[in-house]
């Protein structure tokens, strides 16, 4: 396949530290090599558990070019399955959110259970088996109320990341949270340029002076504070709490709980807490913020008052989706304990500018004038993991065995 | 009010008016609310026609039915007013809803 040497000619000529070649952030082909290699192939954070409340609820969304729906079943278990008829392949739930008690495509109203399993086939012959053609199922985890899927059909190993993760989120209550707030915001820029400018905050303190109020925007490889002395009591104060800080982290995740800047509480306009109802309730929720991550597309924020998830979803070559969403404590009234414009308002801010940011990286990195450039070691280290992540998996995605076996034949 | 149900209890059936076309069928004895809206000419879906598939899903504003659904809807939504059109049948005059 010719778009497979020049992706492997491509990959050969990025230099070490350096941006990507211009094609990696507008070109087609290597748009549809990334769904394949990465979004086809690798974990993604989808939403909560609490988005999910009752059986029969679901999420559905399309994943590069493939509409996936995660619902939970009867018996409350969260699952997943491709979300395209056994029959002749139409979407069975539209993208969004919805309850149903059973999936019914709505061309000839095929109708699956909850579990997947095929219960009603009109003017199908005597021989047709209904047992052969259920809905395909993808891999979901659920780890202390944050959804992850794969769609592949070998999944990257998740125990090392669940082990991780569970016990330094489960503290945030993520199972006894609610949705306050979510949104998509559209973004004329390449997945990569989106998730480049999202692992770092070298731009941060010209960029988003409000973030700056309570995030530590000072340049660090890894977004941490560089002051040993705060870090140390904040440590303290955490292992007192029996809150694990980290950070640890493998091939494709990272976690860490750093604290916010000095006398900020919550990410928010005045470092004040915004939501009167904590998740973590310890401290007045001075408990800095839990940040997870995943490679290739997300970040998350767990703060003492609420929680804050970013997740990208390439679109197209030039076009990405952030999908947004705000969680706070269940029992927090809205109007009463919060309200949403401020409770938003921060990362909202932050999105927007962060947008016009890729959108305006990309802008350039399309002109003639592009040369991959350096990335700041000090300041970019995240950036740097990520891109060298990339180039890592589309090697051993273009050089899978069967591809080779391919080029031979 | 009793008045109206006594005659909507006709021997052509069981009076059921379906909103938003506000058009009234009468279900008679044995037919289901579906049966007795296509026999009528009201536009109403369907598919299994056994109470699976959720296509002939409609909600009842008032009156009772009795149904014999087979996992079409959850509990809830019966509760909530939900009924499948073709596995129920009126006891007394309904006004259902389309939607
Ligand atoms: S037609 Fe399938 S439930 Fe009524
Ligand atoms: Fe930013």
């Amino acid at each position: 396949m010719r778009r497979r040497h020049e992706l492997c000619d491509l990959l050969d000529e990025r230099r070490p530290g350096y941006s990507l070649p211009q094609p990696f952030y507008n070109d087609p082909d290597i748009y549809a090599l990334d769904i394949e290699g990465v979004f086809n192939a690798c974990w993604l954070m989808i939403g909560f558990s609490v988005e999910l409340p009752k059986p029969g609820n679901y999420l559905a969304m399309t994943i590069g070019r493939t509409p996936v729906v995660v619902i939970r079943d009867r018996a409350g278990a969260i699952r997943g399955f491709f979300n395209s008829c056994r029959h002749r392949g139409a979407q069975i739930c539209q993208d969004g959110t919805g309850r149903a008690a059973k999936l019914v495509c709505p061309y000839h109203q095929w109708t699956y259970g909850l579990d997947g399993r095929l219960l009603h086939a009109g003017a199908m012959p005597e021989n047709f088996d209904a047992n052969d053609h259920p809905l395909r199922p993808i891999h979901v985890e659920v780890v202390a109320g944050a959804i992850y899927i794969c769609l592949a059909q070998t999944p990257p190993d998740f125990a090392p990341f669940r082990r991780a993760l569970e016990p330094m989120l489960a503290p945030h209550g993520f199972e006894n949270a609610k949705l306050a707030h979510q949104y998509v915001l559209v973004e004329k820029a390449n997945w990569k340029l989106v998730m480049e400018n999202g692992r770092e905050c070298y731009h941060c303190a010209a960029n988003h002076p409000e973030l700056g109020i309570s995030f530590p925007i000072g340049i660090s490889a890894n977004m941490s504070i560089e002051d040993d002395t705060r870090m140390r009591g904040y440590c303290q104060r955490m292992a007192a709490h029996g809150l694990e800080v980290g950070p640890t982290d493998g091939s494709w995740w990272q976690i860490a709980r750093f604290p916010l800047n000095e006398g900020m509480i919550s990410m928010s306009p005045d470092g004040a807490p915004l939501v009167k109802k904590p998740m973590l309730d310890l401290d007045g929720g001075d408990t800095g913020s839990l940040r997870f991550s995943i490679e290739p597309h997300n970040f998350c924020h767990a703060l003492g008052d609420y929680a804050f998830m970013f997740s990208v979803l390439p679109v197209g070559p030039e076009e990405t989706h952030v999908v947004a969403k705000w969680l706070v404590h269940e029992d927090a009234v809205e109007g009463v304990d919060y309200d949403v414009p401020s409770l938003i308002n921060t990362w909202d801010m932050t999105n927007r500018q962060d947008r016009d940011l890729a959108e305006n990286n990309q802008r350039g990195v399309n002109g003639l004038g592009y040369l991959p450039g350096p990335y700041s070691p000090k300041a970019e280290g995240l950036v740097l993991r990520f891109i060298d992540w990339y180039c890592e998996r589309m090697r051993a995605h273009i050089g899978a065995p069967s591809a080779r076996i391919a080029e031979v034949a | 009010m009793l008045q109206q149900s006594a005659a909507a209890h006709t021997e052509a059936g069981i009076s059921v008016r379906i909103l938003p076309y506000d058009v009234e069928v009468f279900v008679r004895p044995g037919e289901t609310i579906l049966e007795a809206g296509l026999r009528c000419g009201v536009a109403l879906a369907s598919s299994c026609r056994q109470g699976v598939c959720g296509t002939c899903r409609l909600h009842k504003l008032s009156g009772e039915v009795e149904m014999h659904q087979n996992g079409g809807l959850f509990e809830d939504e019966v509760e909530d007013g939900d009924i499948l059109a073709c596995c129920s049948y009126p006891l007394t005059p309904l006004v259902l809803e389309w939607a």
